[in-house]
């Protein structure tokens, strides 16, 4: 199984949506560490520790996303694991994968 | 017929010429300005020197429309004037939100008119208000070298940035230093908090219309500053853009929001800010967007002694112990959207 730790893999600063937004965003982070493992129905931890935060345009791009990008949310919570010592941030994130087709 | 003397004939001839540079220096700011992108309006003064108010801030009724007066006639000279002299000798105290404010503004104008106006400073009387200016860098805008030795407890700790992305790495300078006084729950929700701001200033302030402050200016840049300050065990935080304001770009992003404002019957600004804050819609109309303002209002009431204040346009929205008030200045739009945070610091013994 693929871990994928954001503040390591990706950045201390994830931030914004889209790519005209900032360098850290959401989109980026999906389209580079989410969309492979779903496209291979790999199965992918993420631990979200260990960054400054997480503003809620960042985690719906990155995981409400995938729901647009044409993943179900079933596929995606069964292949997806979050890890977080704040478990505020996997339910907001749950929420966005629920919601992210609508 | 009687005839001139050769002295009345002089003076005439001194004062033909002096006339006739005038024009000449007029006409070569003309013919400069018109050759700017940024050409507004003919220049009809070489220099004008504007004397700044006693206090910077936009809470207080009175001393908000000085302040913004003030703000509007830097705007005029600076489009009219070749050198626009900004006189601080009676200003007594500067808030965050007025400091804030004025550099913002600065900034904006020199984008704006570039070397077509050249803005300049004198310096107060003030000690401490010379210390923050050069602190926050309002002196090295105006291209003023102040001698002021920064040694305030209430200075030093001023930080700025700025910004035209939503760019996490900006939080350090400016928050970073307070890692240890800030609960980490308190600092996470924070940087959500700002680079959310920073995702709607970008996303929504410059987006539709633009800043109604007679310039005309087309703003591409998406500027946003941020401030913060420490002062007896509390932070404070000040989050701007100089877009259009909530009120105006609310209905813009979201067209079926327009509709419910109207069938509610919210006019004034302060209503609309509220109704904002308490949405979970977005720019697209879809329920998982635009998130920001609900998202500021949840961290800052989570955190005891949390004080959230929204300036936008002629509305504040203040939320103190998950109580909001509203309130509006008829008169006087700070022409943009100014956040303030304030937050409770552990001392540094603990």
């Amino acid at each position: 199984m693929k871990v994928v730790n954001i503040a390591k893999d990706f950045s201390k600063y994830p931030a914004g949506r889209n790519k005209a937004d900032g360098p850290y965003c959401g989109e980026l982070f999906r389209e580079t560490h989410l969309e492979p493992s779903m496209q291979d129905n790999k199965e992918l931890t993420i631990k979200l520790d260990g960054t400054r935060g997480y503003g809620s345009s960042f985690l719906e791009e990155a995981f409400g996303g995938l729901v647009r990008a044409g993943h179900t949310p079933v596929k995606i919570k069964k292949l997806i694991t979050i890890i977080s010592s704040d478990s505020s941030l996997k339910e907001e994130i749950f929420e966005y994968i629920d919601e992210g087709g609508d | 017929m009687k005839k001139t003397t050769l002295k009345a004939r002089a003076y005439c001839k001194r004062l033909a010429e002096k006339k006739r540079v005038q024009q000449t220096k007029e006409a070569n700011i003309v013919k400069h300005c018109r050759k700017s992108k940024t050409y507004q309006k003919k220049p009809t003064r070489i220099n004008r020197t504007i004397s700044a108010p006693e206090h910077f801030g936009v809470y207080n009724k009175e001393k908000r429309s000085v302040f913004l007066d003030f703000l509007a006639q830097l705007r005029l000279y600076s489009q009219k004037c070749r050198i626009c002299t900004i006189n601080f000798h009676k200003t007594k105290s500067i808030d965050s939100d007025g400091g804030i404010l004025l550099k913002a503004e600065i900034c904006r104008l020199k984008t704006i008119f570039g070397n077509q106006c050249a803005l300049r400073c004198k310096p107060s009387k003030s000690n401490k208000v010379n210390q923050i200016l050069k602190q926050i860098e309002i002196f090295s805008d105006l291209n003023y070298t102040s001698n002021a030795t920064l040694t305030r407890d209430d200075v030093v700790h001023w930080r700025c940035a700025h910004g035209n992305l939503v760019d996490g790495e900006k939080y350090e300078p400016v928050l970073g230093i307070y890692d240890g006084r800030i609960a980490e729950e308190i600092s996470t929700g924070l940087y959500s908090t700002l680079t959310e701001a920073m995702a709607n200033s970008i996303n929504h302030a410059y987006k539709y219309k633009h800043r109604n402050d007679g310039l005309k200016y087309e703003d591409i840049n998406n500027d946003w500053w941020m401030f913060s300050q420490s002062h007896d065990n509390k932070l404070h935080i000040a989050f701007c853009d100089l877009g259009a304001g909530i009120p105006e770009t609310i209905s813009e992003s979201l067209p079926r929001m327009q509709s419910a404002i109207k069938r509610i019957g919210l006019k004034t600004d302060s209503d609309i800010i509220k109704f904002a804050t308490g949405t979970g819609k977005s720019r697209t109309e879809k329920s998982y967007r635009g998130k920001g303002l609900p998202q500021m209002l949840r961290v800052i009431s989570s955190i005891p002694d949390g004080k959230l204040v929204i300036f936008s346009n002629k509305g504040m929205l203040r939320a103190i112990k998950g109580k909001l008030d509203k309130h509006e200045y008829r008169k006087s739009s700070i022409l943009g959207t100014l956040v303030i945070l304030e937050i409770p610091l552990k001392s540094m013994e603990t």
